[in-house]
């Protein structure tokens, strides 16, 4: 905010009213993360491309308004031309890193509303959000680079039960880590 | 660490922030109260979206579907191994100027150290600004992250307003690393911001008629020393000669005497409504009406002071008494504790006090007639009792009434008549109520009052 509008502000409302922002490094991640899936999409499928603009702009509506539950609507039709862009053929460096950007556009899209509705406008946010997106956005980053090297250099073949006791290894140990207690005691 | 060691560490901190004087600048551990605790449930959703990728995958034998678990499985082992830490800070917290005028901009520092042995790496601090004041410049809420040893600092500006303002507690939003959970606590660390009220003089009288026998500035109905013309007899022997109404000698040879009101002080006593059904406003973003009590208070204390009068303090609600007495010591002593002692406080009274035994106390205090002059919202039937016991013990009693603005609701609509109903019973017993709305100046509002009364 200029000095000018300080200023008005100032001398039109006398007090400083509480109001709601996103906080500015968050939502740069928004777009940024954004503008990653839509790209790595449009290479292989357009229309998914533009489903996951679509998604995109929810999102960003979600964060503008404040409403935690339009961003996660937004991010649901991201992950939608996602699924569609995974069974339309895309190859997986698309679906890995449009995955990756997902997740950070999600997270950074919560944290956001979070932070805008308790901090507002005028409050400092900037380590806080430093800390917590630069930690999704490595996380991130790392795990789809290291799922996609597994993925290329994994067998190709192998036996079919193998296979399935494998996937349902994967989808027990990821509900193991989701029903995890998160408040857990509190002293 | 253990749960018990915890607590313990907790006591202690409590009993050392109870120690702490209220000072300008304090430094102390406050006094941690865990309120709640909540998942943000962000990461269950990626859950979720992982395992119908899985699924969506398996069924359309699409390998590359199965990235997005892995995706997910890279976030939720982080969520896994973070955990939210217990806030060890302490606080300090700094006003300047320390005494500040009403209307003076005040800057209030606060600092925030991490002293435990964790680093918090997403936390929250909203400090609560006392309730009748409010920010003109920077914010009192700071999201960043402390490692062990490390502080932050926001401060923010407050206008001051006379009275006195307790600082609400902190309220700490403290979050792990990845946001999958926040615990809230309030960090109770007690400060005072004290504004000595300068309240100025009333242009006109706010006083009945019953004097006492010192000299003073209100005018009586009876003749004698004064300076207002009263009326003129016949004259007698004895009378001095500077009464003598020459004029009238000159033009019919008769002699008479000139006689002027006598000027007394009376003895007042301003009793300021002060309970916790009192503090009532129709708007968040107002003042209690209980602040335009004690500010009609204020100015109708200087200006009997002013006038000579013996004025004392008293209250309805938590007990304070300054019995009435003249002079610069007690005119300072009466305005400091309408600044600064807590009963006349900005926030109301945690407690109920029984207005009966409090008028029952007055009146063995008030040993000569005594004008009363009472502060109240008359926003509730209780206060009517102290009114008739007063009235009816032989003090003339005169109620200033801040008005409370009206509402458009009905239970606002209510509120109002039934307000309207308790000030025409009150005149009914005999009593001038001085009705002041927001909008009028006071001094307009007694002008009119007293003077309808005075027909």
């Amino acid at each position: 905010m200029s000095d000018a509008q300080t200023d008005d502000k100032t001398v039109d409302t006398e007090w400083v009213e509480f109001e709601y922002e996103p906080p500015s490094i968050a939502t740069a991640t928004i777009f940024g993360g954004s503008l990653v899936a839509i790209a790595a999409l449009a290479l292989s499928t357009l229309y998914m491309a533009l489903g996951a603009g679509a998604g995109a702009a929810v999102v960003v509506a979600g964060v503008v308004k404040g409403r935690q539950k339009v961003v996660t609507l937004g991010s649901g039709v991201l992950f939608v031309a996602l699924v569609g862009a995974g069974l339309s053929g895309s190859s997986p460096v698309a679906v890995v890193v449009t995955g990756a950007a997902m997740v950070v556009v999600f997270d950074a899209g919560r944290y956001a509303v979070q932070l805008g509705t308790q901090i507002g406008r005028s409050g400092t946010t900037t380590d806080a959000e430093l800390r917590h997106i630069g930690l999704t956005v490595t996380v991130s980053a790392l795990t789809a680079i290291l799922g996609t090297v597994i993925f290329l250099v994994a067998p190709g073949q192998q036996p079919s039960g193998v296979v399935v006791l494998l996937l349902l290894a994967g989808v027990l140990f990821i509900s193991a880590l989701v029903l995890r207690d998160d408040v857990g005691d509190v002293v | 660490m253990s749960t018990t060691q915890h607590r313990t560490e907790q006591k202690e901190r409590t009993e050392l922030s109870d120690g702490e004087n209220e000072n300008e600048t304090i430094n102390q551990s406050p006094r941690v109260r865990h309120i709640a605790s909540h998942s943000t449930g962000r990461w269950k959703v990626v859950g979720g979206g992982a395992i119908l990728a899985a699924g969506v995958s398996i069924l359309a034998r699409v390998p590359a579907l199965l990235l997005v678990c892995v995706m997910a499985v890279g976030m939720l082992t982080v969520r896994q191994l973070s955990s939210v830490p217990n806030p060890e800070v302490t606080v300090s917290r700094s006003l300047s100027p320390v005494d500040p005028d009403p209307g003076e901009t005040v800057t209030v520092e606060t600092t925030i150290k991490n002293v435990g042995e964790r680093s918090l790496p997403d936390c929250r601090f909203i400090a609560g600004v006392p309730d009748e004041l409010r920010v003109s410049n920077g914010t009192p809420r700071l999201a960043t992250r402390l490692a062990p040893g490390e502080e932050c600092t926001f401060s923010y500006d407050i206008k001051a307003e006379g009275g006195t303002h307790k600082f609400e507690d902190i309220y700490l939003i403290l979050s792990d690393a990845v946001g999958a959970t926040e615990h809230e606590y309030k960090l109770g660390v007690h400060q005072r911001l004290d504004c000595r009220r300068n309240p100025s003089p009333l242009q006109v009288p706010v006083l009945r008629s019953v004097t006492t026998p010192y000299a003073g500035r209100l005018s009586t109905e009876q003749p004698g020393e004064g300076l207002e013309f009263f009326a003129v007899r016949e004259y007698r022997t004895g009378d001095p000669l500077k009464r003598i109404d020459w004029n009238q000698y000159a033009s019919s040879k008769q002699l008479a005497t000139l006689q002027f009101r006598t000027e007394r002080s009376a003895s007042v006593v301003i009793l300021v409504d002060v309970r916790k059904d009192a503090y009532v406003r129709t708007d968040p973003e107002d003042n209690h009406v209980v602040e335009r009590g004690i500010e009609a208070a204020g100015r109708a204390l200087v200006t009997l002071l002013d006038e000579d009068h013996q004025v004392g303090l008293a209250t309805l609600g938590p007990p304070f008494w300054l019995a009435p007495s003249d002079g610069t010591n007690h005119r300072n002593r009466a305005l400091d504790a309408l600044s600064c002692n807590p009963v006349f406080s900005s926030t109301p009274p945690d407690e109920e006090y029984p207005t009966r035994l409090r008028t029952l106390e007055l009146l063995q205090r008030l040993t000569e007639p005594t004008q009363v002059i009472i502060c109240t919202p008359l926003v509730d039937d209780r206060v009517e009792l102290p009114l008739q016991m007063l009235e009816s013990d032989g003090h003339e009693v005169t109620v200033l009434s801040p008005n409370p603005a009206e509402m458009d609701t009905r239970g606002g609509i209510v509120a109002t008549l039934e307000r309207q109903q308790r000030v025409s019973r009150i005149h009914g017993y005999g009593i001038p109520v001085i009705d002041w709305d927001t909008d009028t100046p006071l001094e307009t509002t007694v002008a009119q009052t007293m003077h309808g009364w005075s027909k």
